[in-house]
């Protein structure tokens, strides 16, 4: 037994495999699918009314926000958003509705009446999305938070959208 | 017609045992016990021998067993030698009220025990691995190579015998010959007793170890725990006669016994050291020379088996050791949380065993609660019989915590029972009073009153499946836990595809290939890359860039230095190695030589420009772990990116290059202390792409059940997995891969 075990050598090393055919991922620094504000290269998915700059994981919505996506030809995808309402300005607007269009047709209007941090999911019908072309997403709060100081018009705190399977 | 092949096939395998034991022993010894048992390993190393052939045939068994059975007719002995002794006409066979009441409590068991044995196979492992193995013997007419089901690395001697039945007699005459073997080891500890003067107390151990509720199940199942038993009986029975008379043909059956312990279970090992031991340590006035024939004869039991997993697993011992027998097929990691759960289970302590293993049996059945007495049996230590026992239970005993389920509590059992009973003994009737209450207590129904409600053992006498009439269909569809998923596999899949699954099955039901989860490396590859789809913290979204100032190296390498917590399974995987010079990824030269410490096996899916693949580390985190690539040249870079599954959390990697100059000696240097982690998306066409890459390893289809991780995705989204469900089961769904 110990003659076999001192005969046991572990392979030294491989060569690289056969490479295979990549999936649909967007290289870094282009526009892609999915956004997610802790990504560099966040502002190139933002068409208007999102705030500049954040604390690196999240930014503010305002009152209509649109965003952009590169969709690739891919069947069944869905809308996904991970956004939060605060507490603080939940109690002052009351319950939020969020709606949703892709290209500018009705997707979804989602009411939101709990603050925190939340998870959206909805289906996109075929034909509403250009596949292999630039899509434009807005979502629309209302009502939105207004600053009894300075006026700012404040929808949701936005952490991630795009397109997922 | 079906009953008959059962018993046609359990009682041929049993009558050529005896001739072959009876060829051996010759007048050695006459114990019909002894000479089926020992017979028995003759016969498992010629099935074995007949498997490595590739002659595994009903045809060739029925020839070999009739030369067997004739060949022994002409040599038979004097019919006066052929049977053991008329027993003595004691107090124990006379029809007096005593006999009658050793009767009928051996025989009520003897119906249960028969009954279930003959009723069609509804134990856990006997329909799962045990006859799985022994009917893809039987389909490939011998051994295969099987790398993907852990089980098929466990030595089998004893599936050798279950084949020899099998063959004629399908699953029960399998579990018939396990019961056998029960008998033999009931009747040795009463013949050994009543050889050496204490009948009654060898009877009253018979009675209480063939009252054992977890030896009665195990005994007419096919399991190879009561036929460890009865062959370590054998062995102690067979050194204490050779001690007696020296005969010199004893010793081969002696050495041939002890190696078929070791080829029935691993945890029976202790018995080669035993018998050689004892052997020498008897005749060390010859120096021990005796031992050599023991030794030997173990050796060419034990050996094919041996070689078979040196052969086919690379490692004589699969599938344990594997630090020591480093090899693709068992990982090391796994082997380490298998052992920690054979040894404490459910368990909170050990404390709790001797009351589980006795009485209320949550560790896979009981004893009986007469066990409790046997540290009593300590009284028999002071006579020689009584040392003998107790050795030999300790010997027996020396593996059980390695895994703690009654049932490997069985081969010391024997010898307790029989201590117990000696030194009980020494009170009139005292002993038969303990084997009474112990046969009563042990009942079916008395056992429901005290014994956990999942504790394995009997629960009736199905006597009508027994004699099949009522029909196999309807018993093993109500009796046997995933039956059904067996016949919606035969009537769904093509002959010989693939099936995948989480969950085991009844592989002696199925005639596909089953490929359980846990039970090899690469099945548990298969079920990560499942879950790379299925299950979010499994997707490859994390991403950890090292920066470095650009530099020509000739190699470099992720180092781990973090260390799991104790006793966690934290662990690491890479999906994607990439490296960078500036924006331009450097393609994957041919030179290239990629390497891994642990699982070296795996490294190239972690360079093979898919998401879906990746090299799994699959040991607890432990600093100085690494992947590393070997250029074979200089390659300018300035950053690596390991694209990989959140997963890890505990994982702390640094990046090492080895620079242009040092040689091929040349040392590491640091390049990155720590990498920046970043998120990715989920890549998009996942599912479909997991599908094929299961189905380019070798899978046909994929057995789902709904508490599974990732089930849910599977039904609600399946046809972005490109597959297609092609049945259902009690919440078991088959899906086809593309």
């Amino acid at each position: 037994m110990a003659l076999c075990a001192g005969c046991a050598r572990l392979p030294e090393s491989f060569p690289p495999p056969e490479q295979r055919a990549p999936l649909v991922v967007p290289p870094a620094g282009t526009l892609g699918y999915f956004l997610s504000m802790a990504d560099p290269n966040a502002d190139a998915y933002l068409v208007k009314d999102v705030a500049d700059r954040g604390p690196g994981t999240w930014r503010w919505a305002y009152e209509h926000p649109v965003l952009r996506f590169f969709v690739p030809d891919v069947p069944r995808l869905k809308f996904t958003m991970v956004f939060s309402l605060p507490e603080r300005t939940l109690r002052e607007t009351g319950p939020v509705t969020l709606t949703f269009t892709i290209n500018g047709k009705l997707l979804d209007r989602l009411r939101c009446e709990n603050p925190g941090e939340q998870h959206y999911a909805h289906d996109v019908p075929p034909g509403m999305l250009r596949p292999n072309a630039i899509n434009l997403v807005a979502i629309d709060p209302d009502p939105v938070w207004v600053s009894k100081a300075d006026g700012g018009r404040l929808g949701f705190i936005l952490s991630q959208a795009g397109f997922t399977e | 017609m079906q009953l008959l092949l059962v018993l046609f096939g359990a009682a041929f395998t049993c009558a050529v045992s005896v001739s072959l034991g009876g060829l051996m022993l010759g007048d050695a010894c006459r114990d019909p016990g002894v000479r089926f048992v020992s017979g028995g390993a003759l016969l498992s190393l010629l099935v074995c021998a007949l498997c490595g052939a590739g002659l595994a045939y009903p045809l060739v068994f029925l020839g070999v067993g009739v030369v067997v059975l004739v060949g022994r007719t002409p040599g038979r002995p004097p019919s006066s030698a052929r049977f053991a002794p008329a027993p003595q006409r004691d107090h124990i066979i006379r029809f007096t009220a005593m006999g009658i009441l050793w009767g009928v409590a051996f025989g009520m068991f003897a119906v249960l025990y028969l009954a279930n044995a003959m009723a069609p196979e509804i134990s856990p492992d006997g329909s799962g691995y045990h006859l799985g193995l022994v009917s893809h013997y039987l389909r490939a007419h011998g051994f295969v190579s099987i790398t993907d089901n852990l089980y098929a690395a466990m030595p089998g001697g004893m599936e050798m015998l279950f084949l020899f039945a099998f063959a004629f007699g399908r699953h029960s005459a399998a579990a018939m010959v396990h019961l056998a073997f029960f008998a033999a080891l009931v009747w040795q500890v009463f013949s050994y007793a009543r050889g050496r003067g204490f009948p009654v107390a060898g009877a009253s151990a018979a009675l209480i170890v063939f009252a054992s509720p977890v030896a009665g199940i195990d005994g007419s199942s096919a399991y190879n725990d009561v036929a460890v038993a009865a062959i370590a009986f054998t062995l102690f029975h067979l050194l204490q006669i050779w001690d007696e008379e020296r005969n010199p043909r004893l010793l081969a059956a002696i050495g041939l016994t002890a190696g078929f312990a070791f080829a029935t279970k691993y945890t029976a090992w202790p018995a080669v050291a035993y018998a050689v031991s004892f052997v020498a340590v008897k005749d060390r006035k010859a120096l021990g020379r005796a031992a050599l024939p023991v030794a030997a004869c173990a050796a060419v039991v034990i050996a094919p088996w041996l070689l078979k997993n040196w052969i086919y697993l690379h490692n004589p011992v699969a599938p344990f050791f594997n630090r020591q027998f480093p090899n693709p097929y068992v990982m090391a990691g796994f082997e380490d949380i298998y052992r920690r759960m054979m040894a404490i289970y459910q368990l909170k302590s050990r404390w709790e065993i001797p009351m589980q293993v006795t009485t209320y049996g949550s560790l896979s059945g009981l004893l009986g609660p007469v066990f409790l007495l046997a540290p009593l049996g300590l009284v028999a230590l002071r006579r020689k019989e009584g040392r003998q026992l107790w050795l030999a239970a300790l010997v027996f005993s020396l593996n059980y915590f390695s895994n703690i389920a009654a049932r490997f509590l069985i081969p010391p059992m024997p010898f307790v029972a029989l201590a117990l009973a000696l030194a009980l003994s020494a009170v009139p009737r005292l002993a038969i009073g303990i084997a009474m209450l112990s046969a009563v207590l042990s009942w079916p129904a008395m056992v429901a009153r005290y014994a956990h409600p999942d504790a394995w053992r009997l629960l009736r006498i199905p006597w009508k499946e027994a004699l099949r009439i009522r029909p196999e269909e309807s018993y093993l569809g109500r009796r046997l836990e995933h039956y059904g998923v067996d016949r919606l596999i035969e009537e769904k899949t093509a002959p010989g595809s693939t099936v995948f699954t989480f969950v085991p099955i009844p592989e002696a039901y199925t005639s596909r290939h089953i490929r359980v989860e846990y039970q090899s490396a690469s099945n548990q590859i298969a079920g990560k890359i499942l879950w790379t789809a299925a299950a979010p913290e499994y997707a490859p979204t994390w991403r950890l860039r090292f920066r470095f100032p650009r530099r020509t190296l000739r190699g470099l390498r992720v180092v781990e230095t973090n260390r799991g917590a104790r006793e966690s399974e934290d662990t690491w995987s890479i999906h994607e190695f990439r490296i960078y010079d500036g924006e331009h990824e450097l393609p994957r030269g041919a030179a290239w030589r990629l390497t891994a410490q642990p699982y070296p096996w795996g490294i190239q899916d972690a360079f093979d420009n898919s998401l879906v693949t990746f090299w799994l580390c699959n040991e607890p985190l432990r600093p100085g772990q690494f992947v590393a690539v070997d250029f074979h040249g200089e390659q300018a870079a300035d950053s690596v990116v390991l694209e990989a599954a959140p997963n890890q959390w505990a994982v702390r990697l640094k990046l090492e290059g080895r620079v242009d100059g040092d040689g091929d000696a040349g040392r590491w240097q640091l390049l990155s202390a720590s990498a920046t982690p970043g998120d990715a998306p989920r890549p998009l066409g996942l599912r479909r792409a997991v599908a094929e890459e299961l189905k380019r390893r070798g899978i046909d289809y994929l057995l789902v059940f709904d508490t599974d991780n990732g089930a849910d995705d599977l039904r609600l989204n399946t046809d972005l997995w490109g597959m297609r469900a092609v049945g259902d089961y009690k919440g078991a769904r088959l899906y086809q891969l593309p």
